[in-house]
């Protein structure tokens, strides 16, 4: 699963530790989750929807193989 | 019937017979704030002091029994060898003791860092736990396997095991959360 969760970022220019705060998770979390390192819960999905104010499956995207 | 109930964790008890439905267990819930993390951190170093003072007399010795081979003396035994050379520093129960605070301390510091919560506990945190919780008993039973068929004997000291297991669990969680996963 791909994200564009940097991008989403960019668009709101805000930082890695800005979108923490405001989700109510570390850094290292939206880091892990950016690089594709860490899939987030459902919840914290929506979460990051509703501050980017658009659908889960515009910021994560399944692939062919998952 | 007996409902006994703790934080996240309901467990129904029906005449012998265990209901674990709804049951939401949480491994390694932490439950003290985050100051505990630092304390442990001072009280595990502590326990590595006090386990030097009370390893100078094996270091000792074990200096004593190397020179003592090498000087091919037959003549004296090596109590006797390391009598004349100044003996040793503490008494057996006195070495007892310091061994006993030693783990002790080592226990009780990693147990406060274990448990202690992070500035912020999210998913991230509880999976990063979780995963090494698995390594940590995983690698360490492998370990005490090894040492068992190394030496042989299938003899090994409980809380030695816990301080192992628990040291591995701190260290692998470190690596990955400051290096590993760290910005």
């Amino acid at each position: 699963m791909k994200n564009t969760l940097k991008v989403q970022r960019a668009i709101k220019d805000i930082t890695q530790a800005q979108l923490a705060e405001v989700i109510g998770v570390s850094r290292q979390s939206i880091n892990t989750i950016e690089k594709g390192k860490f899939v987030p819960s459902t919840l914290l999905a929506l979460k990051f929807a509703r501050y980017f104010e658009v659908p889960v499956e515009k910021i994560f995207i399944l692939e062919d193989d998952d | 019937m007996c409902i006994f109930y703790l934080p996240k964790c309901k467990i129904k008890f029906t005449f012998g017979r265990v209901n674990v439905a709804k049951c939401k267990f949480v491994l390694m819930k932490t439950i003290l704030p985050y100051p505990f993390r630092k304390v442990g951190i001072v009280i595990f170093l502590i326990s590595i002091i006090v386990s030097f003072i009370g390893d100078i007399d094996h270091a000792k010795a074990g200096f004593y029994e190397g020179y003592h081979h090498l000087s091919y003396s037959s003549e004296e035994s090596m109590v006797q060898y390391i009598e004349r050379n100044g003996g040793l520093i503490y008494t057996v129960q006195e070495q007892k003791t310091f061994d006993w605070v030693g783990i002790i301390l080592s226990l009780s510091g990693l147990l406060m860092y274990v448990f202690a919560k992070e500035r912020v506990e999210d998913e991230f945190i509880e999976k990063l736990r979780m995963n090494c919780l698995a390594w940590a008993v995983a690698s360490s039973w492998l370990l005490f396997f090894l040492i068992m068929v190394i030496r042989g004997s299938t003899r090994f000291e409980v809380l030695y095991a816990l301080q192992t297991q628990m040291l591995i669990y701190v260290v692998l969680y470190v690596y990955q959360k400051k290096w590993k996963y760290g910005v």
